[in-house]
């Protein structure tokens, strides 16, 4: 008899850490719908979670977890998909895991192109320290850091995955549930490195981009009139030109994942092989070197 | 809706006008807008369900949503110069 995955498989007895109207737990509950609908075991599924608000979603889900060391979490879930490929991986953080002290592996692991979904909870503020700029903040922004308003410039992650090769460029809103279920559903299925930045945001320490402000600010690209996501060019240009005001799947190639390219990277996931050394195999070893 | 009155005692002394002033309210004004605040918020369909009146703002969860077993929440909440910070919260019976 086949088993039926429900939400309540997927809930953990962990008490939230979260403030109320926290962004993240709109990610968690599409999270946890998307994990429903695709009818995931909780034992098919890796979270790889970094350290902030956002990486304390892997203790919400009932599924294998990793609260992996800060801007660790792409190095972490490379790892386990490269060794159990039948795992659906799910590395999560927020934006200052992944855009700050975490920038060099995700520039690597756009271009690398292993399969698995990388769901950042862009707040553009520090919140678990209690509210300094982050690499998304906007110019201008005051922050206990910068209390006469931030001199830098945001980085802007969907126009680095679009330049950088990378085949899933996706952003979603947590004021915007079933919209964010579609795209993680289509990120998760997507044979490859899936980006899927959500504005999630800090109703504690950020009055500036707040559910008000996006609700007016974002514009769903199904309501773009001929937008094409498999079009990278107009997608980086639709993009640029809304400063990253844009929702939905924004670009969609589809090819092979790294694995699939990986010359001699055997049809058995290394967890499934056998993989004892054995005296005569050693034995055999230093003959050859003798 | 159960809960009201024990919002109506949190917003007392805490409320105030746009520009930071105190609002002293009565019981019974306090708890009219208590009851209006939970009449709003839970007949919301937009999430997070969330509102500002009066210089506070309110958040609700149904039950179950804000962690396993627990009832309909509302959190009561004020801007301290730098960040939202709990009031209080009571337990709604819907």
């Amino acid at each position: 008899m086949a088993i039926t995955v429900t939400m309540a498989d997927y809930r953990t007895a962990e008490k939230s850490w979260w403030c109320p109207g926290c962004g993240d737990f709109g990610v968690l509950s599409a999270l946890q719908k998307t994990l429903v609908d695709l009818q995931r075991l909780p034992h098919e599924v890796a979270i790889i979670a970094g350290i902030g608000c956002s990486g304390k979603i892997g203790n919400y889900i009932n599924c294998y977890n990793i609260h992996t060391t800060h801007g660790r979490t792409l190095p972490v879930a490379t790892g386990i998909k490269l060794a159990n490929r039948d795992l659906t991986v799910i590395a999560a953080g927020g934006d200052g895991d992944g855009y700050a002290i975490g920038m060099g592996h995700f520039m690597h692991a756009l271009r690398r192109n292993v399969d698995m979904t990388y769901l950042v909870m862009d707040n553009h503020v520090y919140g678990l320290t209690k509210g300094q700029v982050s690499p998304t903040s906007d110019a201008g922004f005051i922050t206990s850091s910068t209390p006469q308003g931030n001199l830098e410039k945001p980085v802007r992650p969907l126009e680095l995955a679009l330049a950088s090769g990378v085949g899933f460029v996706a952003q979603g809103f947590s004021g915007w549930v079933p919209q964010l279920i579609e795209i993680l559903k289509a990120a998760i299925e997507y044979r490859g490195f899936a980006l899927v930045n959500v504005i999630s945001p800090c109703v504690t320490y950020n009055k500036v981009n707040t559910y008000d402000y996006y609700r007016e600010a974002l514009t769903k690209v199904e309501d773009i009139p001929g937008y094409d996501e498999k079009d990278r060019l107009g997608a980086l240009k639709t993009v640029m030109e809304r400063e990253g005001l844009v929702t939905g799947i924004l670009y969609r190639e589809e090819g092979p994942a790294l694995e699939d390219l990986l010359p001699g990277f055997r049809e058995e996931p290394i967890v499934s092989q056998d993989l004892r050394f054995r005296q005569e195999d050693l034995k055999a070893l230093l003959e050859e070197h003798r | 809706m159960s809960g009201a009155k024990e919002l109506a005692q949190i917003i007392r002394g805490v409320a105030h006008d746009e520009k930071g002033r105190p609002l002293p309210l009565t019981p019974a004004e306090a708890m009219a807008l208590a009851e209006e605040v939970l009449e709003t918020l839970f007949s919301s369909e937009e999430w997070p369900r969330m509102l500002e009146r009066s210089g506070l703002r309110f958040v609700a969860f149904l039950p179950e949503e804000w962690e396993l077993g627990s009832p309909a929440l509302v959190f009561a909440q004020q801007w301290d110069g730098q960040s939202w910070v709990n009031l209080g919260r009571v337990e709604v019976s819907l």
